[in-house]
């Protein structure tokens, strides 16, 4: 039989680990937990004279980074008092270790000896757990969308399999029947617009009208189910979401709600305690003293080469895999190694310790990706990107004042010794012949005349050999386009568009692929770049004729709004509740409110361009859900094509840069 | 989080900004399109002026503009040489 915890509940004195097997049943194991907090051994009379304990014991116990303290163990009877201590011991001043830290990991780390994993499988009879799976654990799914007004809910609808269903009346009535379906379905996971503070809101309005309910399990409000957010179930995944559970060492419910520098926190804490540490408290000073020279020289970001705008042919992009990671495990960069000249040399490192399985990890499913298909590869790609946010921010947090850990000596170490790789690789880059056009971090744009593949893959192959950091040709690009910045002679980082040598386009940060430009004139873009590389690759240099060609057609249908205005409509989200200026989303937000529809922030608002010219802002544009027919702004959608065809010829009709 | 710096690509249009804006309204028509040759060469060697250490960031572009023209002065003299040597032949 395998098994898996999915949930986590602390009361009381008590701690309740809810596990689901693979036959779908549920199980709960309760453990008496009892809190505590660990204070120096000289200020243990400040300490006691501050509240009753239930016990107390001295113990012996590593400190970060190095060395062992005496400390007092002061056990407390249950949650309540514990938060009531810890207030007392702030007020007098007095440090804390191992004690701003979830009891939910607390209780965890003294339930099992070896790490137990929330949201990992494990096998009973091998004891052992189930490595690299791409399928999300089974978990029963509800979906529901729930109406709340003025604190009261009225309305609720839910989703199972192709049914819906909507309920409204009073609120007793909604919250009994909400209340009953949950019962009756009995979810493992309920996906909805209300986080779990609301949940929790309305768990207690449900009380009030029937003390003994719940929508929890076994008679718990709240416990024994999953309530999440929809907003991020669709964002990351379930198959992400079980990533950040390994990751962090929380059950779904609370690594749900967590920044990503706080899920780094919370693996460095659990790691700790599960490695016999006191765990020192969060306020770290996190300063190291040193010159304003010593700063200047080695507080800096990665290595960027500017690219030269024009059109390029037979490049390669090499990408080095998960480079800063990599740096971490292989340089052994780490808060208790690094010193203002050098990285110390030393047994495992704690960083090291923090990223190493979660890069495995990431590099397992990177290669899966391209073997599979369907649902599969939506999984694997969930799983991908959240290690991915999960490692970059490892790095990011290092120096970060909130992490307990950081020094920002880690933070600079890292960067200094990817700077001082990409700086090797320029020049071996030119060694071998190559033409270095472009550079970001930890990739490297590379041309050579007449270069087949393999010598692109030759040097990706010596780099990884000879820096230790696994590199590889990412893309092969037949052409590729940098373009000019806006009225500039020089281009920008992160924007390009190619073709690569099996006829794939890729695009980045051109209006392509811009979210303020409408379907239709990314299709153009897209279209136009592609007539482009034909015609390159007919050798037909003159190709001006071809794409001016194709543009009037483009122009001239626009004007004379010929466009199906569907295509034409822009999406953009709606991030803040109010803007300085009145922007085109902004102002189709307002039109929309002022004609009953809910617009919030984080909502998507279409609209069309229907005056781009009037003087007055709500006037030039139209909210799409209100748009009735009538014309549109066909020179302002003219003007937008022309853009999209500057940018991939403005700086060169006819020629490849040499 | 934990360190105040200023992005390297803003100080420097900042600073291209500033020259253009208190050097380059006075500039003739000649010399304004000479600094603009430079403002490309800067950009397209930030990663150059970035990896220096120079905090003085006027300094350094100075310095890159003077290899700028050594570099340019040098093509002009070869092509020079190979034209004297096409006329003495």
């Amino acid at each position: 039989m395998k098994f898996f915890l999915y949930h986590i509940g602390v009361d009381g004195g008590k701690a309740r680990f809810w596990f689901k097997n693979d036959k779908g049943g549920v199980f709960i194991v309760e453990r008496e937990y009892r809190p505590y907090i660990l204070v120096r051994k000289t200020d243990i009379g400040k300490a006691l004279s501050s509240q009753n304990f239930f016990d107390f014991e001295e113990v012996t116990l590593k400190i970060f980074p190095r060395g062992k303290a005496s400390f007092y163990k002061i056990v407390l009877e249950d949650t309540v008092e514990y938060h009531i201590f810890l207030k007392k011991l702030r007020e007098r001043r007095i440090d804390a270790f191992s004690a701003d830290i979830t009891h939910k990991h607390k209780a965890l780390a003294e339930f099992s000896e070896t790490l137990l994993k929330p949201m990992a499988l494990y096998n009973v009879d091998a004891e052992e757990e189930e490595p690299f799976i791409t399928a999300p654990l089974p978990l029963r799914q509800l979906f529901l969308s729930i109406f709340v007004r003025k604190n009261k809910i009225t309305v609720f609808s839910y989703k199972l399999k192709d049914d819906r269903e909507t309920i409204s009346g009073d609120e007793e009535d909604v919250l009994n029947e909400l209340e009953k379906l949950i019962e009756k379905q009995d979810p493992d996971l309920i996906v909805s617009n209300l986080d779990y503070r609301e949940w929790n809101q309305l768990s207690l309005r449900l009380k009030r009208f029937s003390p003994t309910k719940g929508f929890g399990r076994r008679g718990f409000p709240l416990e024994g189910r999953i309530f999440l957010k929809s907003s991020l179930y669709y964002r990351i995944g379930l198959a992400g979401l079980e990533e950040r559970c390994r990751f962090t060492f929380l059950p779904p419910q609370d690594a749900a709600k967590l920044t990503y520098g706080r899920m780094v926190e919370e693996r460095q804490t659990f790691l700790l305690l599960k490695r016999g540490f006191a765990v020192p408290p969060r306020m770290n000073a996190n300063v190291v003293v040193r010159s304003a020279w010593e700063i200047h020289v080695n507080d800096r970001g990665g290595v960027m080469f500017h690219p030269k705008p024009g059109i390029y042919e037979n490049v390669a992009s090499l990408d080095f895999e998960s480079m800063f990671p990599h740096i971490i495990v292989k340089y052994g960069v780490s808060y208790e190694t690094v010193t203002r000249r050098y990285v110390r040399k030393g047994k495992k490192p704690f960083l090291s310790e923090v990223v190493e399985e979660p890069l495995r990890r990431r590099l397992y499913y990177k290669r899966l990706r391209d073997r599979v298909s369907g649902r599969e590869k939506v999984w694997v790609k969930q799983r991908t990107n959240e290690l991915k946010m999960l490692l970059v921010s490892s790095y990011g947090y290092s120096g970060n004042n909130y992490n307990r850990l950081g020094n920002p000596l880690t933070f600079e170490w890292i960067n200094r010794i990817s700077r001082k790789i990409m700086r090797e690789i320029h020049s071996l880059a030119r060694r071998w012949g190559f033409r270095v056009l472009y550079g970001d971090t930890d990739s490297i744009f590379l041309t050579k005349r007449c270069a087949q593949q393999s010598e692109f893959e030759n040097f990706a192959a010596y780099v990884s050999r000879i820096t230790g950091l696994p590199m590889k040709v990412d893309k092969a690009f037949r052409y590729i386009v940098f373009p000019q910045t806006g009225g500039e002679k020089f281009s920008s980082l992160k924007r390009y568009i190619g073709i690569t040598s099996s006829g794939e386009l890729v695009v980045k940060g051109v209006e392509a692929v811009r979210s303020d430009y409408p379907v239709f004139l990314r299709d153009f873009q897209k279209n136009l770049a592609r007539t482009l590389f034909k015609e390159l690759e007919r050798r037909k240099y003159r190709v001006a004729d071809t794409l001016m060609k194709e543009f009037r057609r483009v122009y001239e249908s626009l004007v004379e709004e010929k466009v199906d205005p569907s295509t034409l409509v822009v999406r953009v989200k709606l991030r803040r509740e109010d803007y300085n200026s009145y922007v085109p989303h902004y102002v189709a937000a307002l039109q929309l409110r002022r004609s009953g529809f809910p617009i919030v922030v984080g909502d998507t608002v279409e609209y069309i361009w229907v005056e781009s010219r009037s003087p007055n802002p709500f006037k030039r544009v139209r909210a799409w859900r209100l748009f009735r027919g009538g014309r549109y702004d066909g020179t302002k959608y003219g003007e937008m094509a022309f853009k999209a065809l500057e940018t991939l010829v403005g700086h060169n009709f006819s020629l490849i840069t040499r | 989080m934990g360190r105040v710096n200023v992005n390297f690509n803003h100080r420097l249009k900042e600073e291209i900004s500033r020259i253009r804006r208190e050097i380059g309204v006075f500039l003739g028509e000649e010399d304004s399109a000479a600094l603009e040759e430079l403002v490309v060469f800067w950009m397209e060697n930030e990663h150059v002026l970035s990896n220096f250490s120079n905090p003085y960031l006027l300094g350094s572009l100075c310095l890159l503009s003077i290899i700028h023209v050594v570099s340019r002065l040098n093509v002009i003299e070869k092509k020079l040489e190979a034209l004297e040597g096409v006329h003495d032949a």
